[in-house]
């Protein structure tokens, strides 16, 4: 195989070609809803991470996922929960979040 | 350069697939709206500078080229339309957005699923301002089985699989029940041994019990909706198959859908109940009701399925009536060769279907 296939049913696509732009900076920014929804999005998986008892209907299935795979990083939600808005999110940050998800998967 | 290129050759694939008859309109306007995102993304892709985050038109194209993958065994020629009936039928009862089962016929002796990335859907709204109308169900048969209805009842378990990773059934279990919790799992290390485990080998370990789990479900699922027939294809394609690190063995699997059938308790089902209450899904139960078919099909009849649980219950009474009349063939299967009893039963039920499918369309065409 030339390359390593995305995982066929992972939700965190998204995700990673975003938190790649916050360290790559590359010439065209990701857009400022793409930004807003991201941002949701790991702020939700840090809720569930905090609290997995308040997964509902309505929890976000990215963050589920993200949540899953960082389940035992605390130290790096409480970087998180001092972040308030995505254009906080340093690339130290950004990369440690993508090492992790791929970590998991190694 | 790739990725323009790329852009460039999925669209003419799909213009061409366009001009394809296809079993639905849904299918041609999903193929539209394919269309449509392909060219807003060239459009972007080549504008000079860049209209869009490289990183986000390489998400995009490699969604868009997935999808494609599955709509070239959906043409009107290939499409097992009876199954594929009874598959949108059950994918419905899962949640409220509009699905649409596509295909893909392969030549290997497999049957599997892709999920469509909810956030593609969304990407390309936000990003390009091109709604889908539907979110595809894509689910891959082999080739010799399209047009024999009992032989495709492994895409009931591929539903299963839909409707886990559509609502992280299993990806919610691992909260409420995480690995180093439990239930144990009938073939792997118990969850105190799990827990006891050193941190790298316990994440591989959270990953063997989600494959596993996500296998337990989608058995579930199918047997929900076929019942025995599940059991029993899957005895008979894969009999004696030993636990893997993606699959439990084929006794652990038996034993929860029979379980599950005889209304057994079962910690593992529990756990499921748990989670489909969390997420706000209804509960694990047979959805299927039994048609007789030994009067029908004993005369080489088509048999009458009045609701949807007798469409579903038609694979299971046919598993069934197949089984016994190639074991020992009775009445008018007396004089059949034993390699028609296969075809003549996979006939009737494709004709059961069928005749379900039309009495349907003229309802929902005369009482619109």
């Amino acid at each position: 195989m030339l390359a390593a296939a995305p995982e066929p049913n992972s939700g965190l696509g998204l995700i990673q070609v975003v938190l790649t732009s916050i360290i790559g900076k590359p010439e065209v920014e990701v857009s400022e809803p793409l930004k807003t929804h991201v941002f949701e999005v790991l702020q939700a998986a840090s809720a569930v991470a905090a609290n997995p008892t308040a997964i509902n209907s309505r929890t976000p299935s990215e963050a589920l996922e993200l949540a899953l795979r960082m389940r035992g990083r605390h130290d790096l939600w409480q970087q998180f929960s001092e972040i308030h808005s995505f254009n906080g999110i340093r690339a130290d940050v950004a990369e440690q979040l993508l090492t992790s998800l791929r970590s998991y998967a190694a | 350069m790739l990725l323009k290129a790329n852009l460039r050759l999925l669209l003419a694939q799909l213009d061409s697939l366009s001009e394809t008859p296809y079993f639905t309109s849904q299918l041609d306007t999903y193929i539209r709206e394919l269309r449509e995102v392909l060219r807003a993304l060239l459009s972007k892709v080549a504008a000079q500078p860049m209209a869009i985050n490289e990183g986000l038109a390489h998400f995009i194209a490699r969604e868009v080229w997935r999808l494609t993958q599955f709509l070239t065994g959906s043409t009107t020629k290939q499409i097992p339309y009876e199954v594929v009936y009874a598959i949108g039928k059950a994918a419905a009862e899962w949640g409220a957005r509009r699905l649409l089962i596509t295909t893909a016929i392969v030549q290997e002796a497999n049957f599997y699923f892709h999920g469509s990335s909810r956030e593609f859907f969304n990407s390309v709204e936000r990003e390009l301002g091109i709604k889908i109308s539907h979110q595809p169900v894509q689910i891959a048969l082999p080739y010799i089985y399209r047009h024999k209805p009992l032989f495709c009842v492994p895409l009931f378990h591929e539903l299963g699989h839909f409707i886990d990773t559509s609502n992280d059934v299993v990806t919610t279990s691992l909260f409420s029940h995480p690995e180093n919790v439990g239930p144990d799992l009938p073939d792997l290390p118990s969850s105190e041994e799990i827990a006891r485990a050193p941190d790298e080998k316990r994440k591989a370990w959270t990953q063997v019990v989600k494959s596993h789990r996500a296998e337990y479900f989608a058995d579930l699922i199918s047997a929900a909706y076929v019942g025995e027939a599940a059991h029993g294809f899957l005895g008979e394609f894969i009999p004696n198959q030993a636990v893997s690190s993606s699959h439990p063995s084929s006794a652990s699997r038996y034993q929860l859908m029979s379980d599950f059938l005889s209304g057994k308790p079962n910690p593992i089902l529990d756990m499921f109940q748990q989670t489909l209450s969390t997420r706000g899904l209804p509960a694990l139960a047979v959805r299927f009701r039994l048609p007789d078919v030994d009067d029908t099909f004993g005369n080489v009849r088509p048999c009458k399925l009045e609701s949807d649980a007798d469409i579903f219950g038609a694979f299971a009474a046919g598993w069934g009536f197949l089984s016994r009349m190639n074991n020992k063939p009775t009445g008018l299967w007396a004089s059949l060769p034993v390699e028609d009893i296969e075809r003549v039963t996979n006939d009737l039920i494709e004709k059961s279907i069928r005749n379900r499918m039309i009495s349907e369309g003229w309802d929902e065409a005369t009482n619109p």
